[in-house]
């Protein structure tokens, strides 16, 4: 089983466009939506919820007001400046980052530890297969931590399905979600367009692979837009040993498709001609890659064993 | 006055609109680029950086001869930066919320102040505007401290436009929180029209004023304004598609020079907002 | 000795959980009385914001454990594990019964030679390294591509 990334850096690159559309492409797969500040991948694949689930991390402080007697002690020793005392002391939730040092200094045991509801996730069914997608609720921090519980109950899904695949829609940005999207992951695809500000935020993701130690393949997007960028870019990725998958031009067909709520790939469009290239790739890439990696299998000795071991 | 430029998608023009607005304002004004994971607003203003500073968030090191392993440390911290077992203890410090809860209940004062680079603050000048932007450390999760970091620079007196970073979650509030008013900047898509509805939710938890600019307005269908029609949040601008402006981004042209003719509707948008 | 298994159920008929800080539950097994002696239900681990791997690691030095058997343990967790100087079983799967006597089994042939001595695996490195060159792709080598399903034995 292989899970691939998409990333970008730079928002609005067309990561969801590409994700959806090796929906359509790969088989036999698991796919999961890890932008969950804002998913769009349901908006593309029309997904039908098999369950629906509370999302619960960290705490949020929340004061007993009868117990408070304003000493301030609490708003002195909070480093996220989330408390303010008036009469009595009240926590800004948004603010709050849940380190619970107000609780524990409180004179009065006045504050409370609550457990913080932020969010929902989602196993869905697609006609593309099965999809863990997630909502944070606004505002809410710990997004990689839902991050990595999407991805967990994708793998889930996978191991129980064998599936051959685990395709991740990332967010933007190289933080705390993306970080968490990455972690574990055999392979990042980064979607860039031909704009100095795409390839600044794209360096900084494909350092973010090296330090995670991902391989990173790149997929050039709107490429006509600007050749000589596109070339630029391109001609730097190899420099760095990083593999191109493919070029897509700029086509209104992409947000028509979007309109109506489908994958680009489905339709008879430029963009799709280049989207349907992109897998074939891809998946020679990756299974390529680690079928060199593959040594020779090394089974604990005891046929009860059911695992297989290999080292090194 | 504080305007913060955001969006609940990304790429869907936010620095493009706000480069161009520091651009567009008379007088003193001030260029926050609060997107500290990915900063692009140096690429279109070019500043003159002249000064950068290292910033830090203090982690604790733990000083074993004071030791007394009563584990105090370790069950103050909700982050799990700080373990131990019989006469080990460690710290990790890329855990750390720096909540400072480990120096606070430490009574063999075995706890030293340590820091860890989060990334780097860099200021200067671009023509008439006053220029500041922080940029994460590759591998850092936590933007938020950074993000603060750069806001501290606001000038209170002055015109102060904060490039926000994508999204819903703790960087988007932490960059709007101060603004007097948010710049929604979107597109006539689902993706877009979906992420707004998502940023406005936040926006109005905090009864946060705000109005939407609609970028790219003729690629998409009509979803969107009806939806601000009915939610009574103003539509303050439309800029249609242009390959001219989709050109000049790549290059790092900004939306003045790509289309000189947008200045105008620019400073109304800005005037608008300012009353 | 005593050793756990990171596991989905609370007996040993339950398949072994492949996440090690975030397993359901961790099943303590001696194996000189060959019985579950202690069975951890790891709610508050699965729960945790982060370092979930730390302090189940740390737990685990104070009870004594000898070996960590489980499906891949992060490498933050690895820190502690290493400094206590617990061996780790990685990429474990199947049923805890299986993995136990596979264990045991291979524990009986001679333990701490040959199999569970990474560096003894002839080529090992070397092709890693040659996809490193090949892919242009990062030169450390610590954890390869950072995915599951290679094996790993790794001890102090």
């Amino acid at each position: 089983m292989k899970e691939i990334v998409v990333l970008s850096g730079k928002g609005g690159t067309g990561k969801t466009t590409l994700l959806g559309s090796l929906a359509c492409l790969a088989e036999n797969k698991v796919l999961a939506d890890c932008d969950v500040d804002a998913a769009d991948l349901h908006l593309l694949l029309a997904p039908e919820h098999r369950s629906e689930n509370e999302f619960r991390s960290g705490v949020k402080a929340r004061v007993a007001s009868d117990k408070c007697t304003g000493c301030g002690t609490c708003q002195e020793l909070c480093q996220f400046g989330a408390i303010d005392v008036v009469s009595c002391a009240a926590v800004d939730t948004l603010a709050c980052e849940g380190c619970g040092v107000c609780a524990y200094f409180c004179p009065e045991q006045a504050i409370h530890l609550d457990k913080n509801h932020c969010g929902t996730w989602y196993i869905s069914d697609t006609d593309y297969g099965p999809l863990v997608h997630a909502q944070l609720f606004a505002g809410e921090e710990n997004s990689g931590k839902l991050v990595s519980f999407v991805k967990g109950q994708a793998r889930q899904l996978a191991e129980d399905s064998g599936a051959d695949f685990i395709l991740v829609d990332g967010a933007p940005g190289i933080g705390c979600p993306v970080i968490a999207s990455l972690s574990g992951a055999d392979a990042m695809v980064a979607v860039t367009e031909p704009t100095l500000s795409g390839w600044h935020d794209l360096v900084r993701v494909l350092d973010l692979a090296d330090h995670f130690q991902v391989q990173a393949f790149v997929c050039l997007n709107k490429w006509d837009l600007n050749p000589e960028i596109a070339a630029v870019v391109t001609e730097r990725c190899l420099q760095r040993g990083v593999d191109i998958l493919g070029r897509i031009p700029f086509d209104p067909a992409v947000i028509t498709a979007q309109l109506k709520g489908r994958p680009v790939v489905l339709t008879d469009s430029l963009a799709a001609t280049a989207l349907r290239a992109v897998w074939p790739v891809l998946h020679g890439k990756v299974i390529n890659t680690f079928s060199e990696l593959s040594g020779p299998k090394v089974a604990f000795p005891a046929p009860s064993y059911q695992g297989e071991m290999r080292l090194g | 006055m504080q305007i913060a430029v955001a969006s609940g998608k990304g790429g869907t023009g936010k620095t493009t609109i706000s480069t161009s607005l520091a651009l567009c304002a008379q007088g003193g004004v001030q260029f926050l680029d609060c997107d500290v994971e990915e900063p692009n607003g140096h690429i279109f203003l070019k500043p003159e950086l002249t000064e950068s500073s290292k910033h830090s968030v203090a982690i604790p090191r733990i000083v074993t001869e004071q030791c007394s392993y009563c584990g105090k440390c370790r069950n103050i911290c909700r982050f799990n930066a700080i373990t131990m077992f019989g006469q080990t203890i460690m710290a990790f410090s890329e855990l750390c919320h720096s909540c400072l809860g480990c120096f606070l209940v430490c009574e063999e004062n075995a706890i030293v102040h340590d820091s860890r680079e989060v990334g780097v603050l860099e200021q200067g000048q671009a023509g008439e505007i006053a220029f500041v932007h922080g940029r994460i450390r590759v591998g850092e999760a936590m933007a938020v401290p950074l993000i603060n970091e750069v806001k501290k620079k606001a000038n209170k007196a002055d015109l102060v436009i904060i490039d926000a970073p994508p999204g819903t979650s703790c960087p988007f509030v932490e960059a709007v929180s101060g603004a007097d008013f948010v710049l929604l900047v979107t597109e006539a898509t689902p993706f877009g029209l979906h992420d707004l509805k998502l940023a406005v939710q936040v926006l109005r938890t905090f009864a946060k004023p705000c109005g939407v600019l609609v970028n790219r307005s003729d690629l998409g269908d009509d979803r969107l304004e009806k939806w601000c029609q009915v939610e009574n949040i103003p539509v303050l601008l439309k800029i249609p598609f242009d390959r001219t402006i989709a050109e000049g981004y790549a290059r790092g042209d900004t939306l003045l020079q790509s289309r000189p003719d947008l200045r105008q509707p620019l400073e109304n948008l800005l005037q608008e907002i300012v009353q | 000795m005593r050793i756990v298994i990171s596991s989905t159920g609370a007996n040993l008929k339950a398949d072994v959980d492949p996440r090690f800080g975030r397993a359901a539950f961790l099943l303590l097994y001696d194996t000189d009385k060959k019985e579950v002696v202690e069975v951890i239900d790891n709610g508050e681990g699965q729960d945790a914001a982060q370092g979930a791997g730390i302090s189940v690691a740390s737990l685990l030095a104070q009870k004594g454990v000898a070996v960590i058997i489980t499906g891949r343990v992060g490498p933050k967790a690895m820190k502690v594990v290493r400094k206590a100087g617990i061996k780790v079983v990685s990429n474990a799967t199947g049923t805890v019964e299986g993995a136990v006597s596979g264990f045991s089994g291979q524990g009986a042939s001679g333990q701490d030679n040959g199999a569970q001595d990474e560096r003894k695996v002839p080529g090992a490195e070397c092709r890693r390294r040659n996809v490193w060159q090949k892919g242009g792709g990062p030169t450390r080598m610590g954890r390869g591509y950072g995915g599951r399903g290679r094996g790993q034995v790794s001890g102090r």
